[in-house]
């Protein structure tokens, strides 16, 4: 009892702690942000930006010039390839994330190396799980877009560099979420399978994965839809599909196209979510 | 309606497509692309990874990776305490529980959620490129970029998380005679507290990482450092750089998690 209330006020001063601090740290950082920018506040709260705004809205409408979609129609329908590019580039990247992380996942939870599942502690495999969990945080601290500038040094610019570097950085997320689904599984199914002489790969395929095949899949859309939003920003560096244009009309001043890109992109992203929950009525069908 | 739900029910078509999905996808790209590797990129490679052994820990090196790391946590709580500011109001309207008036609150929440879906649906740093030609080069236009879409994440999760409180208490203040806007203010707020703490601490992580790839249109910070030595070729600096980053993201995770462990029990 007296543990209980001991753990209960703990918790509360946790809590308090961490939210008097992070609102003193956003104060601060409002300060900071405000003193840094000081020179373009005034700026930023006047008529002049209004009118910016609505001069900017409109050269991305293509309203300036008689360019909007209304006039653009066959070269909006152009850039099809390059969106159908990108579509590509965001299903590979996440399907070789999704292999690597379904299969060193196992490694990564903590169940399998202490002695919930076998009774006794591994040593060895205590040792894989620092080795792998680590490189599942260092790879999910690191934004797609500085892998893929990395990336870009070594490799030639394309839809690979993207793919790639959206891969490594979802083995990451992918990896922790699924270690993470593995720690709170039920495990009698698992236990009674050991005890008959499964190992490793077996236990795997025939335990973890009956029971947690719907939530991994269900991550893996999930993070499709986050990684079809962030391949136009990998693209900007690495050259393929959408971003490659989006940064060449930047650089342009074509802003025109800009709006037209931007549609495509809102497209897609609304493809790929309908796409997801459509897949997501086979998963949830029985459950 | 019968034989649709028969069809979802076969497992093996959600495999054949997810599969066969994945391969078409990799082979197009095989085929259209060219070679993998540039022209010396295998020496280049070695020569990065290699370099992980000559770590730059000079202190002038590691005193301006602080001072971007400190900066990169400082436009992250900008921009997430403007989105929560933001998000409050917009996810209690949204969440379609405080209007009374039946046709008055459609309007309100189809308006709302199609807004939500819009702004989360571009990427932060597209917004950054846009803001930057409107307003020009500064720090505001970080803690912007990153406000924008994060009040669609927000203002949406907040939504549900009202939505989906227990009917009981509300129903006993209903009834006892208060009115919409009060169930919402005594009764869905102080219910829903918690699990959207625990997301906005979640959230939080993401807020950080996103802060560190505003380098790419020029604002300061870790992401700023990495780029500039990348640039320079100082591949210990890179590595320095990116453990910095690593041990700020897994510092914050900890932090989070700490927080939501506190939040459930």
């Amino acid at each position: 009892m007296n543990k209980l209330s001991d753990s209960t006020v703990k918790n509360k001063y946790i809590i308090r702690i961490s939210l008097i601090s992070s609102v003193i740290l956003s104060i601060i950082s409002w300060g900071y942000v405000l003193f840094e920018s000081r020179y373009s506040l005034p700026g930023l709260f006047s008529l002049h930006t209004v009118t910016e705004t609505k001069e900017f809205i409109s050269k991305l409408m293509g309203f300036e010039q008689n360019l909007s979609l209304a006039y653009q129609f066959n070269s909006w329908f152009e850039l099809r390839h390059l969106a159908f590019e990108t579509l590509l580039m965001s299903i590979c990247s996440i399907g070789i994330a999704g292999i690597i992380a379904l299969t060193t996942c196992i490694f990564a939870s903590r169940n399998f190396h202490d002695d919930t599942i076998f009774g006794y502690s591994r040593p060895l495999l205590k040792i894989v799980y620092f080795i792998v969990r680590n490189i599942y945080s260092f790879t999910r601290a690191i934004p797609e877009l500085i892998l893929a500038i990395i990336l870009m040094l070594f490799l030639t610019p394309g839809i690979w560099v993207a793919a790639i570097a959206l891969a490594i950085h979802n083995v990451g997320v992918l990896g922790k979420l699924y270690s993470e689904c593995i720690e709170d599984m039920d495990i009698t199914a698992l236990k009674s399978l050991q005890s008959s002489g499964a190992r490793g790969w077996q236990l795997l395929s025939y335990a973890v994965l009956p029971q947690l095949l719907p939530k991994f899949l269900t991550y893996l859309l999930y993070r499709w839809e986050v990684v079809i939003r962030t391949t136009v920003v990998v693209g900007l560096v690495s050259a393929a599909g959408l971003g490659r244009e989006f940064r060449l009309s930047f650089s342009y001043f074509h802003y025109e196209d800009l709006g037209l890109l931007l549609l495509w992109y809102i497209v897609l992203v609304i493809i790929v979510d309908l796409l997801c929950s459509l897949l997501r009525q086979f998963i949830t069908v029985r459950y | 309606m019968k034989n649709v739900n028969h069809f979802f029910e076969h497992k093996k078509i959600l495999t054949l497509i997810l599969v066969s999905a994945f391969l078409w996808s990799s082979i197009r790209i095989f085929y259209t692309d060219q070679t993998l590797i540039s022209y010396d990129g295998i020496s280049t490679l070695f020569n990065f990874l290699w370099s992980v052994f000559y770590l730059d820990v000079t202190p002038e090196f590691l005193v301006i990776c602080l001072k971007a790391v400190v900066q990169t946590i400082l436009y992250a709580f900008g921009g997430l305490s403007l989105a929560i500011i933001i998000a409050i109001p917009i996810g209690i309207l949204s969440s379609g529980t405080c209007i009374y008036n039946k046709y008055v609150n459609n309007t309100v929440v189809t308006t709302l959620r199609f807004v939500l879906a819009c702004t989360r649906s571009i990427h932060e740093l597209i917004w950054a490129l846009l803001l930057v030609s409107i307003i020009g080069l500064s720090p505001m236009v970080a803690v912007l970029a990153l406000t924008i879409p994060y009040v669609g994440i927000l203002g949406r999760i907040f939504a549900e998380q009202l939505r989906d409180v227990p009917q009981q208490p509300i129903r006993l203040l209903l009834s006892n005679g208060a009115s919409y806007t009060k169930a919402v203010m005594y009764g869905r707020i102080p219910l829903a507290m918690p699990n959207i703490i625990s997301y906005i601490f979640y959230r939080l992580e993401c807020g950080i990482r996103s802060a560190a790839i505003m380098s790419f249109i020029g604002i300061q910070g870790i992401g700023y450092q990495i780029h500039l030595s990348l640039l320079d070729l100082r591949f210990g600096q890179v590595w320095t750089g990116l453990i910095c980053l690593t041990i700020l993201v897994v510092v914050v995770d900890a932090w989070s998690s700490i927080v939501r462990k506190a939040l459930t029990s």
